[in-house]
Protein backbone atom coordinates (compact mmCIF):
# COMPACT_ATOMS: atom_id res chain seq x y z
CA UNK A 1 0.00 0.00 0.00
CA UNK A 2 2.81 2.24 -0.35
CA UNK A 3 1.59 4.68 -2.89
CA UNK A 4 3.06 8.14 -3.22
CA UNK A 5 0.32 10.42 -2.52
CA UNK A 6 -2.31 8.17 -1.08
CA UNK A 7 -4.68 9.92 0.81
CA UNK A 8 -4.01 9.64 4.52
CA UNK A 9 -5.27 13.10 5.75
CA UNK A 10 -3.22 14.97 2.76
CA UNK A 11 -4.65 16.93 0.52
CA UNK A 12 -4.05 16.34 -3.38
CA UNK A 13 -2.04 19.47 -4.96
CA UNK A 14 -3.08 21.94 -7.56
CA UNK A 15 -1.91 23.89 -10.32
CA UNK A 16 -0.91 27.10 -8.32
CA UNK A 17 -0.60 30.61 -9.92
CA UNK A 18 1.38 31.97 -7.53
CA UNK A 19 2.22 32.38 -3.96
CA UNK A 20 1.50 31.11 -0.99
CA UNK A 21 2.35 27.95 -3.16
CA UNK A 22 0.23 24.76 -2.17
CA UNK A 23 1.79 22.52 0.34
CA UNK A 24 0.44 21.00 3.47
CA UNK A 25 2.26 20.55 6.91
CA UNK A 26 1.80 18.82 9.46
CA UNK A 27 3.41 17.24 12.76
CA UNK A 28 5.20 14.40 12.51
CA UNK A 29 2.97 11.77 13.36
CA UNK A 30 4.92 9.91 15.64
CA UNK A 31 5.67 10.00 19.34
CA UNK A 32 8.45 9.49 20.27
CA UNK A 33 10.43 10.09 17.04
CA UNK A 34 12.25 6.35 17.13
CA UNK A 35 11.16 5.54 14.03
CA UNK A 36 12.49 5.67 10.77
CA UNK A 37 13.32 8.23 9.36
CA UNK A 38 12.27 10.72 11.90
CA UNK A 39 14.56 9.07 14.50
CA UNK A 40 17.38 10.53 11.74
CA UNK A 41 16.15 14.22 12.15
CA UNK A 42 16.95 16.18 15.04
CA UNK A 43 17.58 19.52 16.30
CA UNK A 44 20.69 21.27 16.34
CA UNK A 45 22.01 23.73 19.07
CA UNK A 46 24.92 25.96 18.56
CA UNK A 47 26.72 29.57 19.33
CA UNK A 48 27.08 31.84 17.03
CA UNK A 49 30.68 33.54 18.31
CA UNK A 50 29.84 37.49 19.09
CA UNK A 51 26.12 36.64 18.78
CA UNK A 52 24.31 34.28 20.74
CA UNK A 53 22.68 30.64 21.14
CA UNK A 54 20.88 29.43 18.20
CA UNK A 55 19.11 26.48 16.98
CA UNK A 56 18.52 25.05 13.63
CA UNK A 57 17.48 21.55 12.08
CA UNK A 58 19.68 18.56 10.68
CA UNK A 59 19.84 14.94 9.64
CA UNK A 60 21.88 12.34 9.92
CA UNK A 61 22.77 11.08 5.71
CA UNK A 62 24.17 8.29 4.55
CA UNK A 63 28.56 7.65 4.21
CA UNK A 64 30.89 5.27 4.24
CA UNK A 65 30.13 1.66 5.99
CA UNK A 66 32.41 1.95 8.92
CA UNK A 67 32.35 5.88 9.21
CA UNK A 68 28.31 6.83 9.92
CA UNK A 69 29.01 10.05 11.92
CA UNK A 70 27.63 12.74 8.91
CA UNK A 71 25.14 15.23 9.69
CA UNK A 72 23.93 17.62 6.97
CA UNK A 73 22.31 20.52 7.68
CA UNK A 74 22.54 24.12 5.90
CA UNK A 75 25.47 26.07 5.83
CA UNK A 76 24.38 28.78 8.35
CA UNK A 77 24.12 26.96 10.78
CA UNK A 78 27.53 26.05 11.13
CA UNK A 79 29.61 28.58 9.48
CA UNK A 80 28.86 32.65 9.37
CA UNK A 81 30.85 33.91 6.42
CA UNK A 82 32.57 37.40 7.06
CA UNK A 83 35.03 39.54 5.83
CA UNK A 84 37.92 38.41 7.89
CA UNK A 85 37.00 34.74 6.99
CA UNK A 86 34.48 31.89 8.13
CA UNK A 87 33.31 32.08 11.61
CA UNK A 88 33.21 28.69 12.83
CA UNK A 89 30.37 28.01 15.06
CA UNK A 90 30.94 26.78 18.58
CA UNK A 91 28.96 24.45 20.85
CA UNK A 92 27.41 22.14 18.54
CA UNK A 93 25.40 20.14 19.70
CA UNK A 94 22.75 17.42 17.53
CA UNK A 95 19.96 15.93 19.03
CA UNK A 96 18.05 13.50 16.84
CA UNK A 97 14.79 12.72 17.44
CA UNK A 98 14.14 15.14 19.82
CA UNK A 99 10.39 15.62 21.48
CA UNK A 100 8.52 18.08 23.92
CA UNK A 101 12.06 18.30 25.65
CA UNK A 102 12.78 14.32 25.68
CA UNK A 103 15.97 13.43 24.04
CA UNK A 104 15.25 9.53 23.32
CA UNK A 105 18.36 8.52 21.44
CA UNK A 106 21.32 10.74 23.11
CA UNK A 107 23.16 14.12 21.90
CA UNK A 108 26.35 13.98 19.35
CA UNK A 109 28.93 17.11 19.27
CA UNK A 110 30.09 17.99 16.26
CA UNK A 111 34.37 16.72 15.34
CA UNK A 112 34.66 19.05 12.52
CA UNK A 113 32.19 21.51 10.88
CA UNK A 114 32.36 21.80 6.88
CA UNK A 115 30.21 24.17 4.51
CA UNK A 116 31.25 25.20 0.90
CA UNK A 117 33.23 28.23 -0.02
CA UNK A 118 29.97 29.49 -1.88
CA UNK A 119 29.04 29.93 1.38
CA UNK A 120 31.62 30.17 3.63
CA UNK A 121 33.73 33.24 1.79
CA UNK A 122 31.08 34.50 -0.33
CA UNK A 123 27.42 34.20 1.65
CA UNK A 124 25.89 32.69 -1.40
CA UNK A 125 22.63 31.34 -0.48
CA UNK A 126 23.24 29.37 -3.73
CA UNK A 127 25.71 27.36 -1.16
CA UNK A 128 23.89 27.13 1.89
CA UNK A 129 25.03 23.49 3.05
CA UNK A 130 27.02 22.46 5.94
CA UNK A 131 27.88 19.24 7.25
CA UNK A 132 28.87 18.05 10.88
CA UNK A 133 31.22 15.28 11.61
CA UNK A 134 30.28 13.98 14.75
CA UNK A 135 32.22 12.92 18.00
CA UNK A 136 31.13 9.22 18.85
CA UNK A 137 28.50 9.35 22.49
CA UNK A 138 29.34 7.02 24.64
CA UNK A 139 31.30 4.63 22.00
CA UNK A 140 28.33 4.77 19.41
CA UNK A 141 28.26 5.74 15.94
CA UNK A 142 25.74 8.50 15.39
CA UNK A 143 24.69 6.30 12.00
CA UNK A 144 24.54 3.00 14.18
CA UNK A 145 21.69 4.49 16.49
CA UNK A 146 19.83 6.16 14.06
CA UNK A 147 20.29 5.27 10.68
CA UNK A 148 20.32 7.29 8.22
CA UNK A 149 18.53 8.70 5.01
CA UNK A 150 19.92 8.46 1.67
CA UNK A 151 21.93 10.85 -0.34
CA UNK A 152 21.41 12.52 -3.78
CA UNK A 153 22.38 14.64 -6.12
CA UNK A 154 21.46 16.44 -9.55
CA UNK A 155 18.01 15.48 -9.21
CA UNK A 156 15.41 17.32 -11.44
CA UNK A 157 13.62 20.30 -10.07
CA UNK A 158 10.61 19.27 -9.47
CA UNK A 159 9.99 16.57 -7.07
CA UNK A 160 7.61 16.09 -4.30
CA UNK A 161 9.17 17.47 -1.20
CA UNK A 162 8.98 16.61 2.32
CA UNK A 163 10.25 19.95 4.53
CA UNK A 164 10.83 18.75 8.28
CA UNK A 165 12.17 20.71 10.86
CA UNK A 166 11.93 22.07 14.21
CA UNK A 167 10.36 25.65 13.71
CA UNK A 168 10.85 27.60 16.67
CA UNK A 169 9.80 31.13 15.79
CA UNK A 170 5.89 31.89 16.44
CA UNK A 171 3.89 30.46 16.38
CA UNK A 172 6.11 26.97 16.48
CA UNK A 173 7.89 26.32 19.89
CA UNK A 174 10.72 24.28 18.59
CA UNK A 175 10.01 21.06 20.56
CA UNK A 176 8.34 19.40 17.44
CA UNK A 177 9.26 18.13 14.05
CA UNK A 178 6.76 19.26 10.95
CA UNK A 179 6.55 18.14 7.55
CA UNK A 180 5.53 20.24 4.71
CA UNK A 181 4.60 17.99 1.27
CA UNK A 182 4.88 20.23 -1.65
CA UNK A 183 5.74 19.84 -4.82
CA UNK A 184 8.39 22.47 -6.41
CA UNK A 185 7.15 25.94 -6.92
CA UNK A 186 9.83 27.66 -8.62
CA UNK A 187 13.57 28.56 -8.81
CA UNK A 188 15.10 31.92 -7.29
CA UNK A 189 18.28 33.07 -8.33
CA UNK A 190 19.73 34.74 -4.91
CA UNK A 191 22.91 37.14 -5.29
CA UNK A 192 25.16 37.43 -8.21
CA UNK A 193 27.70 35.07 -7.74
CA UNK A 194 27.13 32.30 -10.01
CA UNK A 195 25.46 28.45 -9.21
CA UNK A 196 22.71 26.85 -9.87
CA UNK A 197 19.48 28.31 -8.70
CA UNK A 198 17.71 27.55 -5.26
CA UNK A 199 14.77 25.72 -4.95
CA UNK A 200 11.34 27.28 -3.68
CA UNK A 201 8.18 25.34 -1.76
CA UNK A 202 5.09 26.53 -0.16
CA UNK A 203 5.90 25.92 3.47
CA UNK A 204 5.57 28.39 6.83
CA UNK A 205 7.90 27.03 8.92
CA UNK A 206 9.37 29.64 10.94
CA UNK A 207 12.68 29.95 12.26
CA UNK A 208 15.09 26.66 13.78
CA UNK A 209 13.40 24.70 10.91
CA UNK A 210 16.85 25.92 8.65
CA UNK A 211 19.04 22.99 8.06
CA UNK A 212 16.10 20.55 8.08
CA UNK A 213 16.13 17.65 5.36
CA UNK A 214 14.12 18.08 1.96
CA UNK A 215 13.36 14.54 1.73
CA UNK A 216 12.22 12.73 -1.34
CA UNK A 217 10.67 9.35 -1.42
CA UNK A 218 8.79 9.37 1.64
CA UNK A 219 4.86 9.13 1.56
CA UNK A 220 1.95 8.23 4.00
CA UNK A 221 1.56 4.89 5.15
CA UNK A 222 -1.29 4.22 6.35
CA UNK A 223 -1.20 2.56 9.95
CA UNK A 224 -3.00 -0.84 9.47
CA UNK A 225 -0.58 -1.62 6.81
CA UNK A 226 2.35 -1.71 9.04
CA UNK A 227 2.24 -3.57 12.26
CA UNK A 228 4.97 -1.16 13.76
CA UNK A 229 2.72 1.67 14.01
CA UNK A 230 -0.48 0.76 14.97
CA UNK A 231 -1.81 3.27 16.94
CA UNK A 232 -1.28 6.16 14.57
CA UNK A 233 -3.80 6.77 11.69
CA UNK A 234 -0.59 7.13 8.99
CA UNK A 235 2.70 7.73 9.18
CA UNK A 236 5.64 9.12 6.87
CA UNK A 237 6.84 5.56 5.89
CA UNK A 238 9.94 4.42 3.57
CA UNK A 239 12.53 1.75 2.56
CA UNK A 240 14.80 4.65 2.13
CA UNK A 241 14.63 8.50 2.46
CA UNK A 242 16.86 10.72 0.08
CA UNK A 243 17.80 14.14 1.17
CA UNK A 244 17.58 16.45 -1.29
CA UNK A 245 17.82 19.87 0.15
CA UNK A 246 17.67 21.73 3.21
CA UNK A 247 15.26 24.42 4.38
CA UNK A 248 17.36 27.94 4.26
CA UNK A 249 16.10 30.52 3.69
CA UNK A 250 12.54 32.69 2.73
CA UNK A 251 11.93 36.45 1.83
CA UNK A 252 10.66 38.54 4.73
CA UNK A 253 7.14 39.34 2.57
CA UNK A 254 6.06 35.61 1.83
CA UNK A 255 6.13 33.55 5.15
CA UNK A 256 4.73 30.70 3.10
CA UNK A 257 7.67 30.11 0.79
CA UNK A 258 10.98 28.79 1.44
CA UNK A 259 14.26 27.93 -0.34
CA UNK A 260 16.57 25.24 -0.77
CA UNK A 261 20.23 25.55 -2.15
CA UNK A 262 20.28 22.92 -4.90
CA UNK A 263 22.02 20.01 -4.44
CA UNK A 264 24.38 19.32 -7.62
CA UNK A 265 28.56 18.56 -8.56
CA UNK A 266 29.06 21.90 -10.04
CA UNK A 267 28.06 23.98 -6.63
CA UNK A 268 29.93 21.82 -4.66
CA UNK A 269 27.18 20.06 -2.76
CA UNK A 270 28.14 16.42 -3.97
CA UNK A 271 31.75 17.40 -3.00
CA UNK A 272 31.21 18.04 0.24
CA UNK A 273 29.09 14.95 0.81
CA UNK A 274 31.86 13.11 -0.69
CA UNK A 275 34.42 14.52 1.07
CA UNK A 276 32.73 13.95 4.62
CA UNK A 277 31.17 10.44 3.74
CA UNK A 278 34.72 9.41 4.23
CA UNK A 279 35.92 11.58 7.35
CA UNK A 280 36.71 9.43 10.60
CA UNK A 281 38.76 11.43 12.98
CA UNK B 1 4.85 47.44 -12.52
CA UNK B 2 3.92 45.48 -15.60
CA UNK B 3 0.44 46.22 -15.04
CA UNK B 4 0.40 49.78 -14.60
CA UNK B 5 2.90 50.23 -18.03
CA UNK B 6 0.52 47.89 -19.42
CA UNK B 7 -2.51 50.37 -18.81
CA UNK B 8 -0.23 53.52 -19.96
CA UNK B 9 -0.07 51.09 -23.19
CA UNK B 10 -3.92 50.81 -23.66
CA UNK B 11 -4.65 54.47 -22.96
CA UNK B 12 -2.17 55.76 -25.67
CA UNK B 13 -3.48 53.49 -28.30
CA UNK B 14 -7.14 54.40 -26.85
CA UNK B 15 -6.45 57.74 -27.98
CA UNK B 16 -5.05 56.98 -30.80
CA UNK B 17 -8.50 57.67 -33.20
CA UNK B 18 -8.41 61.01 -31.36
CA UNK B 19 -5.03 61.78 -32.01
CA UNK B 20 -5.42 60.69 -35.57
CA UNK B 21 -7.93 63.44 -35.94
CA UNK B 22 -4.78 65.89 -35.25
CA UNK B 23 -3.18 64.44 -38.06
CA UNK B 24 -0.33 66.98 -38.39
CA UNK B 25 2.72 64.61 -38.08
CA UNK B 26 4.81 67.88 -38.99
CA UNK B 27 4.40 69.97 -36.18
CA UNK B 28 7.12 70.38 -33.48
CA UNK B 29 7.79 67.83 -30.58
CA UNK B 30 8.76 69.66 -27.37
CA UNK B 31 8.21 67.67 -23.82
CA UNK B 32 6.78 63.96 -23.83
CA UNK B 33 5.61 62.08 -21.02
CA UNK B 34 5.82 58.15 -21.87
CA UNK B 35 6.64 54.55 -20.70
CA UNK B 36 9.27 52.12 -21.68
CA UNK B 37 8.82 48.60 -21.33
CA UNK B 38 10.63 45.61 -21.51
CA UNK B 39 9.59 42.29 -22.44
CA UNK B 40 12.91 40.33 -23.29
CA UNK B 41 15.73 41.54 -21.22
CA UNK B 42 18.76 38.62 -20.80
CA UNK B 43 21.53 40.93 -19.09
CA UNK B 44 21.44 39.63 -15.54
CA UNK B 45 18.71 37.62 -14.14
CA UNK B 46 18.83 39.91 -10.76
CA UNK B 47 18.13 42.75 -12.95
CA UNK B 48 15.69 41.72 -15.17
CA UNK B 49 13.09 43.38 -15.96
CA UNK B 50 13.79 46.52 -13.99
CA UNK B 51 16.80 47.31 -16.03
CA UNK B 52 14.39 48.14 -18.82
CA UNK B 53 11.57 49.34 -17.62
CA UNK B 54 10.86 52.85 -16.56
CA UNK B 55 8.62 56.30 -16.82
CA UNK B 56 10.28 58.74 -19.26
CA UNK B 57 10.69 61.91 -20.44
CA UNK B 58 11.36 63.09 -23.46
CA UNK B 59 12.79 66.20 -24.79
CA UNK B 60 13.14 67.37 -28.20
CA UNK B 61 16.28 69.89 -28.73
CA UNK B 62 15.55 69.39 -32.19
CA UNK B 63 13.60 67.56 -34.81
CA UNK B 64 16.10 64.97 -34.86
CA UNK B 65 17.92 65.34 -31.59
CA UNK B 66 16.33 63.96 -28.02
CA UNK B 67 17.04 63.90 -24.90
CA UNK B 68 15.79 61.23 -22.06
CA UNK B 69 15.50 60.65 -18.35
CA UNK B 70 13.77 58.03 -16.98
CA UNK B 71 13.35 56.28 -13.46
CA UNK B 72 10.96 53.67 -12.20
CA UNK B 73 10.80 53.15 -8.05
CA UNK B 74 8.81 50.15 -6.49
CA UNK B 75 8.25 49.14 -3.19
CA UNK B 76 8.14 46.06 -1.31
CA UNK B 77 4.58 44.34 -1.54
CA UNK B 78 3.31 41.52 0.32
CA UNK B 79 2.46 39.48 -2.62
CA UNK B 80 5.52 40.36 -4.26
CA UNK B 81 9.05 38.69 -3.61
CA UNK B 82 10.44 41.35 -0.92
CA UNK B 83 12.74 42.56 -3.72
CA UNK B 84 12.40 46.91 -3.95
CA UNK B 85 14.44 48.79 -6.95
CA UNK B 86 15.11 52.40 -7.71
CA UNK B 87 16.20 52.99 -11.26
CA UNK B 88 17.15 56.26 -13.00
CA UNK B 89 17.79 56.59 -16.61
CA UNK B 90 19.56 59.35 -18.86
CA UNK B 91 20.08 58.75 -22.70
CA UNK B 92 20.41 60.64 -26.38
CA UNK B 93 18.49 59.63 -29.15
CA UNK B 94 19.08 60.39 -32.60
CA UNK B 95 16.34 60.22 -35.20
CA UNK B 96 17.51 59.40 -39.07
CA UNK B 97 14.29 61.07 -40.86
CA UNK B 98 12.80 64.49 -39.89
CA UNK B 99 9.03 64.48 -39.81
CA UNK B 100 7.51 60.96 -41.30
CA UNK B 101 5.28 58.66 -39.79
CA UNK B 102 7.52 55.61 -39.40
CA UNK B 103 11.08 56.86 -38.30
CA UNK B 104 14.28 54.75 -37.19
CA UNK B 105 16.57 56.26 -34.68
CA UNK B 106 19.43 54.85 -32.41
CA UNK B 107 19.80 55.54 -28.84
CA UNK B 108 22.10 55.33 -26.04
CA UNK B 109 21.33 55.04 -22.71
CA UNK B 110 22.94 55.17 -18.91
CA UNK B 111 20.83 53.50 -16.65
CA UNK B 112 21.70 53.30 -12.86
CA UNK B 113 19.81 50.77 -10.60
CA UNK B 114 19.51 49.51 -7.27
CA UNK B 115 18.13 46.45 -6.03
CA UNK B 116 17.12 45.31 -2.47
CA UNK B 117 16.40 42.18 -1.17
CA UNK B 118 14.98 40.97 2.71
CA UNK B 119 15.33 37.90 3.66
CA UNK B 120 15.74 35.68 6.53
CA UNK B 121 17.76 32.82 7.40
CA UNK B 122 15.25 30.34 8.94
CA UNK B 123 17.47 29.77 12.14
CA UNK B 124 16.17 30.37 15.41
CA UNK B 125 16.19 33.20 16.41
CA UNK B 126 16.01 34.48 12.94
CA UNK B 127 19.04 36.39 11.07
CA UNK B 128 17.09 39.16 8.75
CA UNK B 129 19.39 39.98 5.98
CA UNK B 130 19.23 42.63 3.28
CA UNK B 131 21.23 42.17 0.05
CA UNK B 132 21.89 45.53 -2.28
CA UNK B 133 22.51 45.23 -5.83
CA UNK B 134 23.80 48.24 -7.48
CA UNK B 135 24.19 48.23 -11.23
CA UNK B 136 25.78 50.58 -13.97
CA UNK B 137 24.63 49.98 -17.51
CA UNK B 138 25.09 51.19 -20.91
CA UNK B 139 22.73 50.60 -23.77
CA UNK B 140 22.93 51.46 -27.13
CA UNK B 141 19.71 50.68 -28.92
CA UNK B 142 17.72 50.80 -32.64
CA UNK B 143 14.47 51.35 -32.90
CA UNK B 144 11.48 52.40 -34.84
CA UNK B 145 8.79 55.23 -33.94
CA UNK B 146 5.56 55.01 -35.13
CA UNK B 147 3.96 58.61 -34.84
CA UNK B 148 0.17 58.64 -35.00
CA UNK B 149 0.28 61.98 -34.45
CA UNK B 150 2.29 64.92 -33.24
CA UNK B 151 1.17 63.90 -29.79
CA UNK B 152 1.28 60.46 -29.70
CA UNK B 153 4.60 57.73 -30.94
CA UNK B 154 4.86 54.23 -29.93
CA UNK B 155 7.88 52.79 -30.29
CA UNK B 156 9.85 48.90 -30.67
CA UNK B 157 13.67 49.50 -29.66
CA UNK B 158 16.07 46.16 -29.87
CA UNK B 159 19.27 47.12 -28.15
CA UNK B 160 22.55 45.38 -26.64
CA UNK B 161 23.08 46.47 -23.49
CA UNK B 162 26.52 45.43 -20.90
CA UNK B 163 26.12 45.54 -16.83
CA UNK B 164 28.59 46.28 -14.25
CA UNK B 165 27.33 45.28 -11.08
CA UNK B 166 28.09 45.44 -7.67
CA UNK B 167 26.79 43.14 -5.31
CA UNK B 168 26.75 44.12 -1.12
CA UNK B 169 25.72 40.84 0.81
CA UNK B 170 23.98 40.71 3.69
CA UNK B 171 25.41 41.43 7.43
CA UNK B 172 23.77 39.77 10.36
CA UNK B 173 21.35 41.74 12.54
CA UNK B 174 21.76 43.13 14.95
CA UNK B 175 25.34 44.52 14.78
CA UNK B 176 28.22 42.01 15.05
CA UNK B 177 30.91 42.01 17.30
CA UNK B 178 34.34 42.20 16.88
CA UNK B 179 35.28 39.41 15.38
CA UNK B 180 32.13 39.67 12.92
CA UNK B 181 32.31 43.46 12.81
CA UNK B 182 33.88 43.83 8.90
CA UNK B 183 31.46 44.20 6.45
CA UNK B 184 31.69 41.06 3.94
CA UNK B 185 33.46 41.23 0.90
CA UNK B 186 31.56 43.14 -1.91
CA UNK B 187 31.26 41.01 -5.35
CA UNK B 188 31.82 42.79 -8.57
CA UNK B 189 30.62 41.57 -11.84
CA UNK B 190 29.40 41.99 -15.48
CA UNK B 191 27.02 40.99 -17.75
CA UNK B 192 26.30 41.59 -20.99
CA UNK B 193 23.04 41.00 -22.89
CA UNK B 194 20.28 41.95 -25.28
CA UNK B 195 16.84 44.20 -24.71
CA UNK B 196 13.39 44.41 -26.05
CA UNK B 197 11.77 47.65 -25.42
CA UNK B 198 8.16 48.66 -26.21
CA UNK B 199 7.14 52.44 -25.72
CA UNK B 200 4.83 55.26 -25.70
CA UNK B 201 4.97 58.70 -25.50
CA UNK B 202 2.45 61.56 -25.44
CA UNK B 203 3.75 64.71 -26.45
CA UNK B 204 1.10 67.49 -24.37
CA UNK B 205 3.36 70.09 -25.08
CA UNK B 206 4.29 70.74 -28.90
CA UNK B 207 6.69 73.49 -29.35
CA UNK B 208 4.96 76.49 -31.57
CA UNK B 209 7.25 78.17 -33.90
CA UNK B 210 9.92 75.91 -33.59
CA UNK B 211 9.25 74.39 -37.06
CA UNK B 212 6.47 75.41 -39.32
CA UNK B 213 4.03 73.46 -40.26
CA UNK B 214 4.28 72.46 -44.48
Amino acid sequence: MNQPGASAGLAPLHHWSGPPWPYNRFQMPLNPYTLYPARTIGKLFFTIPGEGDFVCSAAVVTSANNVRRIVWTAGHCVVTPTASGPVWHTNVVFVPARRDGVNPLGSWTAAELWSINGWAINGSLRYDMGAIVTNLNAGQRIGNVTGSLGFIWNAQYQQDYHSIGYPQGTPFNGERQHVCTAGEARQDLPGSIAGPATNGIGCDATGGTSGGPWVTRLYPQRAPDNPLFPNYAFYMGCVTCYVNGVNSYRYVSQPRELFSPYCGTANGCFGLWDTVRNRDP
Amino acid sequence: MKRALASLFIVGWAIVGWAQDKGDLSASRGLGLGGRFSPVVSVASDLDPALGSAIILQYWVSNQIGLELGGWASIFQPEDSSRSFTSISGGLLLKFFDNIALDLYVVGRVISLQIVKKYELLSQPGLPQESRTFALAAEAAAGIEWSWSPHVTTNFEFGIAYAQILEKPPQLEPIPQTSLSSPKLDVSSSSFGVMLHLGVSFYLLPQIGKRTAD
